[in-house]
């Protein structure tokens, strides 16, 4: 096959895998979150709709899970109260509550699911049917709006009024849930976002513009790079920061500046083979240029080849090590395994603080040793960088990654009981 | 032998690696079965109250002190697992047992927390005033 076919087909491969990645990476957040301690299970929406057959994720940003039939056409919505309903207090603790939905959006009945309040109270309000009743055929807008309890006129269960009254408040909460965050959501673009802007700008100038009076200042543009993105922002990229994005969403209103270098650390690479991030924007690799320039070469230490081919598979292993914590929600903090947390000192965790140093001593003795041979987000952002040839042996890698990603993924209902133990 | 050398090295990446992934996979099991067992404690716990009115009145209990409190008045159906050992509470003081209970009587609070071995580092708690559940 010719290059010319070949490069436009591994492009479109790249583009298709990092994006199948990262959807399921966010679609998996989305189901744990919405499972939380105790999933919504199909008997219990059956009770309200019998011809329930699966659950499946809304995608509205309310949240909770679409019920559909047989013929997997939707048949009605189905949400539960925690988390988000965890501060409400009855009179000992908050309440789980399930809230089903037809297909008209009308509510069919609540039901308390698991409670950390007083038992003998949630039992008297289980029982009082005009209360649970409440909000039968009332659609989420108008539940949403019945916070206030008095001008709803919802009143509490006689004997379990508070109880009560922290299940009529969740379920309010609840129906309200993505209605608030969406006005919650506000566009800004502050004097830290315009320097991130710049910092961009002049990575893709050292990228793209060659003229020696640019390049003759490279030393003290990149030093300017390192002292504010380094010392004074920290807006680094990394594992954590990126897994984090894609997860809970891309902040492109309250942080367009971070997103706008993120997408050319991505997107530059990508479309012109061009590392703009790793050859001028990341202060962790332009410490170690400098390291490579300063120390003489007498004080390196030659690696021999079969040990630098083997380091190779680190920041592939790195990678897949977190997509592993990603998807099975593991206590790891991802922070801790690269060395860009450690660039804001106060902040840094011990962890960070460690890989920074021994990385730093690693790349004086060999020459952007932690870029090669450690950095998983460098290694990212290699796999979806275009080369003249089209195909080559990073896209088995990225191929690897998108098929771990695929199993962990689908396999959910597999592996979670066995992880769980 | 070259290619010896290059497995290896790749072998003891993914070795630490897979050591890692192994690590963390054993704590989230144990918090799980820690999270079980606070539910039905502090199940039990709750139904003491309704019923006493008051929550046990010891300013501090150990795990094996609170359930067999519990399970004298039947507030627990059975026995709990012991998440630090993975068998059911012996109950005789002397398996490892880091759950912890406090009560302030005159504010009619509880805490239950589960500790991390061998510290006073808070793995999971809930309690009446600012850690109200699990999730």
């Amino acid at each position: 096959m010719s290059p010319r076919i070949q490069v436009p087909l591994a492009m479109l491969f790249r583009l298709v895998a990092v994006l199948s990645i990262g959807w399921m990476i966010h679609h998996h957040h989305l189901r744990v979150i919405e499972e939380g301690q105790h999933p919504i299970r199909l008997s219990e929406v059956k009770v309200f709709l019998p011809q329930a057959h699966d659950l499946a994720l809304a995608g509205d940003p309310g949240g909770g899970l679409q019920v559909v039939d047989a013929t997997r056409t939707r048949i009605g919505y189905v949400a539960r109260s925690m988390p988000h309903g965890r501060s409400i207090k009855g009179y000992s603790g908050p309440s789980d509550v399930l809230m089903v939905y037809d297909a008209d959006d009308k509510l069919l009945g609540i039901t308390i699911r698991h409670s950390y309040d007083t038992p003998s109270h949630v039992e008297d309000v289980v029982a009082d049917y005009l209360f649970m009743e409440r909000w039968n055929g009332l659609t989420r807008r108008e539940i949403a709006r019945m916070g206030d309890l008095k001008r709803s006129k919802v009143y509490g269960v006689s004997g379990a009024t508070r109880t009560s009254e922290a299940v009529a408040q969740s379920v309010a909460l609840r129906a309200g849930i993505g209605r608030e965050q969406a006005m919650a959501q506000v566009h800004q673009f502050r004097w830290q976002d315009g320097a991130l802007v710049l910092v961009a700008l002049a990575g893709l100038a050292l990228t793209f513009i060659k003229h020696p009076l640019l390049q003759r200042r490279r030393f003290w543009i990149h030093l300017v790079i390192v002292l504010y993105l380094g010392l004074i922002s920290g807006d680094l990229l990394a594992q954590s920061l990126l897994i984090s994005w894609v997860e809970h969403g891309i902040p492109w209103r309250t942080l367009p500046g971070l997103v706008i270098l993120v997408a050319v650390a991505f997107i530059i690479p990508w479309s012109t083979g061009k590392p703009t991030y790793c050859t001028h924007i990341c202060p962790h690799g332009q410490v170690q240029r400098w390291l490579t320039r300063w120390v003489p070469p007498q004080a390196r230490f030659p690696l021999p080849r079969d040990i630098r081919w083997g380091l190779l598979a680190l920041p592939g292993g790195l990678l897949m090590l977190t997509l592993l914590v990603t998807f099975l929600k593991l206590p790891l903090d991802l922070a801790g395994i690269e060395p860009f947390d450690a660039w804001s000192i106060r902040n840094a965790g011990l962890a960070t603080l460690v890989v920074a140093g021994i990385s730093l001593v690693f790349s004086a003795l060999v020459p952007m040793g932690y870029c090669r041979y450690a950095c998983p987000t460098g290694l990212a952002l290699n796999l979806v960088r275009r080369h003249g040839k089209g195909f080559g042996p990073r896209d088995a890698w990225l191929f690897g990654i998108l098929l771990l990603s695929a199993l962990l993924y689908f396999g959910y209902a597999t592996w979670k009981p066995w992880i769980i133990g | 032998m070259s290619h010896l050398n290059r497995g290896i090295i790749v072998f003891l990446i993914f070795l630490g690696l897979s050591w890692t992934v192994h690590r963390e996979v054993g704590k989230l099991r144990h918090e799980h079965r820690v999270r079980s067992m606070l539910l039905v404690i502090q199940e039990g716990l709750q139904r003491y109250h309704v019923d006493q009115e008051k929550y046990i009145p010891r300013a501090t209990l150990t795990g094996s002190e609170l359930i067999r409190v519990l399970l004298d008045f039947e507030f627990l159906a059975e026995v709990p697992l012991n998440p630090w050992t993975g068998q059911a509470w012996a109950l005789d003081n002397e398996e490892p047992d880091h759950l912890r209970y406090q009560t302030d009587p005159h504010f009619e609070t509880y805490a239950l927390q589960a500790l991390v071995p061998d510290s006073d580092e808070i793995l999971l708690e809930i309690d009446s005033v600012h850690h109200l559940s699990l999730e």
